[in-house]
């Protein structure tokens, strides 16, 4: 299952590093856009299909939390998971993003497994990074 | 306050070692630093923190975090890095200083430094450190 990832920072280098740790959890990407603001991710939000947003929050023109609040707001973007990624770490801040309907919180710096872990968790695959199937055949039958 | 120099301290490290694979160990001040980014913050408490780094130090830590080779370096990469190394020890010492406060952050300034390195005055602390690569310096204002 291929998923469209949307990476949401200012900083040019934390998105090329958060791809290349992307790359290395051995998930398939369909598409990883970008952009380095909230106004930009709204853009992009509502031209494209993505099935996780990874966000920062301090951020020029429109913040993360601001982002956050205007998906929280439509009806279609507010069922996207958002991961946080920030360096913003404050209580204050993680319980206003997870008020906002955040899945997850990141902190900066992070080691690349933290990162893999939470993407996983948030997209329903388990630690090995196989998608986590119910028993489609309880009885045992085969089909 | 909890002890303000040594929770900065830890930032730094942590910040310098997670992202930048780079290892810090106190070190004398460079005589001249060629870069510098800096973010305020206001709260609590009020202030800014500015990183000084010698070009060496600038560029290791982009080849580091980016996996690039030395030539494939650039300048709007050097600045990128080192802003974002000014968030993120700014954005830890906040969270290490204390948690449960609300403090505001600007986002990261950059320049080129040109000249000596400042004077250091009353309510503003120093930290110099050595690296492979070369000297860099952590100056941390806290406005009374």
């Amino acid at each position: 299952m291929a998923f469209n990832l949307l990476i949401v920072d200012d900083s040019n280098s934390m998105r090329t590093v958060v791809k290349k740790i992307v790359g290395l959890t051995g998930l398939e990407t369909n598409h990883i856009l970008e952009a380095n603001n909230g106004l930009k991710a709204l853009d992009v939000l509502g031209g494209n299909w993505v099935d996780v947003v990874i966000l920062d929050i301090n951020m020029p023109e429109m913040n993360g939390l601001e982002l956050l609040k205007r998906m929280s707001e439509d009806t279609l973007m507010k069922n996207i998971p958002v991961v946080m990624m920030t360096t913003d770490a404050s209580e204050a801040h993680m319980k206003t993003a997870f008020e906002l309907g955040a899945k997850g919180f990141i902190r900066k710096p992070f080691v690349p497994e933290e990162l893999r872990k939470m993407l996983l968790g948030v997209l329903g695959f388990d630690d090995r990074g196989d998608y986590e199937k119910r028993e489609s055949n309880p009885d045992g039958v085969d089909f | 306050m909890k002890n303000v120099k040594a929770i900065l301290t830890e930032s730094i490290f942590e910040v310098f070692e997670r992202m930048f694979f780079i290892f810090l160990e106190p070190g004398g001040r460079a005589p001249v630093h060629d870069y510098e980014s800096a973010v305020w913050f206001d709260g609590p408490q009020r202030g800014a923190i500015r990183i000084l780094f010698t070009r060496p130090v600038a560029r290791l830590m982009v080849r580091n975090m980016l996996g690039l080779d030395n030539g494939a370096v650039t300048d709007p990469h050097v600045e990128d890095c080192v802003k974002e190394a000014a968030n993120m020890v700014c954005g830890n010492f906040l969270v290490n200083l204390d948690a449960s406060k609300k403090f505001t952050m600007s986002l990261p300034a950059f320049s080129v430094k040109l000249g000596p390195p400042p004077a250091l005055s009353e309510g503003v602390h120093a930290f110099d450190f050595d690296c492979e690569a070369g000297k860099m310096a952590v100056i941390l204002t806290l406005e009374a």
